[in-house]
């Protein structure tokens, strides 16, 4: 009977001397955790908006280098417009959800040499965003 | 003692090393998607000086058609978007192909982000002529003459038998005949001149209305001779068609002097049955040259004699003067200066030439005369008979002044 006892007594003692988390152990590992996590998912999102963002600077610059090769194959007389800085031609596309405005100026720099600004604007975040290529074309006879 | 069955604490060494390993991925994601991020910025500043340098290319060549001497370097902003340098280089190339050789930077040279070098070899080909036939003093013609083109002058053109004035080629708008005098039979018809519609005979001298009809006083003379073509006549014309030209030498001879060439520093005379190898360059005949019967030229050139005196023509082809086969010689027949006995430059008979024929004097062609090309003259113009002139290109390039130059791009690489 008194064996019995004791075991009893000392199963009691063994649950009050458990080596269990304790809250504060809990908490801290909680926050250090939740710091972790937070500074990686800013990194992940940091790193998502800028990929996305470059995936619009390409589709810019696509935008743009389209017209520019457009234009380096028209007759030289065809180039032409309102001269820098008004806008010679502008349009518009839709691609991935966002509209992308091109504007296009040429300006005459000599009777056989033009300038060619093509610049893409768009918005992003709220923010607006533009790329702009430029090149000349000469008037080969 | 250490236990190695022991495996307390083993749960949280996994859970560290787990921890790693996923940070050590997750560093790697974001590093990867920076690495993109930069490239795709890179790329995109690099395809925008490519296109700086190209716009550089295009720069060297609007100078070299102004200005076949230009060799840079210029360095030049294009805006905003960047600058380029460029220059150009003629080092082992063949006449009138000039390599430039452009670097685009972004934003500036000074500071690049990006660079990009683009080498384009192009062909400045210099411009031929206005005119088919061209004369500051005059121009004569006598009969069954076929000129492509236009005939031009400041002084008279007396038209023979038989002289077909034609377009130079289908849909051209050539085949007229201009004078700037104000002489009375500035144009005198005295045979059959077949044109072609649309075509037109401008003078500067005096009408038919304030002579009272075609008579001898007026400026364009003898028009019931037109036996086709029914061209517009304009007498008294004031016109920009028929502005003196003032000089009829399209040639640019600093830049001729400045080609490959070889000079021959005493009267030539090149005896018959020779073959005459024009090997690509100019032959500056300082004194002179006469070419004699059936002489075959081969290859491509110039022949330009500067100066001399005491021969009857400064440059001579006898008859039968081809080139390879009986076909066209690819040559220029040039004369710019010397004191001649009778005219600078003489085609005989049986000849035919691809190219320009340039004289400071007078130049004649006497019969059986074949040219693609122009015939030119600071003085007069005299062609005898059964001569065809076909406006067009040289066979090998002259430098011309005034004239704008054709400019094609033969290779365009990145360096």
């Amino acid at each position: 009977m008194s064996k019995f006892k004791n075991r009893i007594l000392d199963d009691t003692d063994m649950r009050f001397r458990s080596k269990g988390f304790s809250y504060i152990e809990l908490a801290l590992a909680l926050t250090i955790i939740t710091l972790i996590v937070l500074a990686f998912a800013q990194l992940f999102i940091r790193s998502s908006i800028s990929v996305k963002g470059m995936g619009f600077q390409t589709l810019a610059y696509s935008f743009a280098a389209d017209k520019m090769e457009e234009i380096k194959n028209e007759a030289f007389e065809a180039i032409g417009g309102p001269w820098y800085p008004n806008i010679w031609q502008t349009e518009s596309e839709s691609q991935s959800g966002t509209t992308f405005t091109r504007n296009v100026r040429i300006s005459g720099l000599e009777n056989s040499l033009k300038r060619v600004d093509i610049e893409v604007i768009w918005t992003e975040q709220g923010q607006s965003r533009s790329i702009e290529v430029s090149s000349l074309i000469v008037d080969k006879w | 003692m250490l236990n190695i069955k022991d495996e307390k604490g083993i749960a949280l060494v996994m859970a560290l090393i787990l921890l790693a390993v996923l940070s050590i991925l997750a560093v790697a994601m974001v590093s990867l998607g920076r690495y993109e991020t930069n490239f795709l910025i890179k790329e995109r500043l690099s395809d925008s000086a490519l296109y700086i340098a190209d716009g550089g290319v295009e720069y060297a060549i609007n100078e070299l058609q102004k200005d076949t001497s230009y060799r840079g370097p210029t360095t030049y902003s294009v805006g905003n978007a960047g600058q380029f340098t460029v220059s150009v280089s003629t080092n082992g190339q063949p006449a009138n192909y000039y390599e430039i050789t452009s670097v685009g930077y972004v934003p500036n040279a000074t500071n690049p982000q990006e660079t990009r070098t683009v080498n384009s070899v192009v062909n400045i080909v210099p411009g031929t002529p206005p005119y088919a036939v061209g004369a500051k003093d005059g121009i004569t013609v006598a009969s069954n003459i076929t000129v492509k083109g236009d005939l031009r002058s400041d002084g008279q053109i007396v038209l023979g038998n038989n002289v077909f004035i034609e377009p130079s080629s289908a849909g051209a708008s050539d085949g007229s005949i201009y004078t700037s005098t104000t002489i009375a039979k500035g144009v005198w018809i005295t045979g059959n001149l077949y044109m072609q519609p649309g075509r037109e005979i401008k003078s500067r001298g005096p009408t038919n209305a304030s002579q009272g009809g075609d008579t001898p006083g007026t400026g364009v003379y003898q028009e019931s001779r037109i036996s086709s073509g029914n061209p517009l006549i304009v007498e008294g014309d004031t016109s920009a068609d028929t502005n003196p030209l003032g000089s009829y030498s399209s040639v640019d001879f600093t830049q001729l002097d400045n080609m490959d060439k070889v000079v021959y520093g005493s009267y030539m005379n090149y005896e018959s049955n020779e073959t005459f190898d024009l090997a690509g360059k100019v032959h500056k005949f300082t004194q002179g040259v006469r070419f004699s019967s059936n002489i075959t030229f081969t290859g491509e050139g110039t022949i330009w004699v500067s100066g001399g005196s005491g021969h009857s023509y400064g440059l001579e082809l006898c008859s039968n003067v081809f080139g390879p086969d009986g076909g066209y010689a690819d040559v220029n027949l040039i004369v710019s200066g010397g004191t001649w006995n009778e005219a600078d430059i003489k085609i005989n008979s049986n000849v035919k030439i691809n190219g320009l024929i340039s004289g400071s004097t007078e130049v004649d062609a006497n019969s059986n005369v074949a040219i693609q090309g122009v015939i030119e003259s600071g003085g007069t113009v005299n062609i005898n008979s059964n001569v065809t002139i076909q406006w067009g290109e040289f066979g090998f390039q002259v430098p011309v002044v005034g004239s704008p130059a054709t400019t094609v791009v033969m290779s365009w690489r990145e360096l």
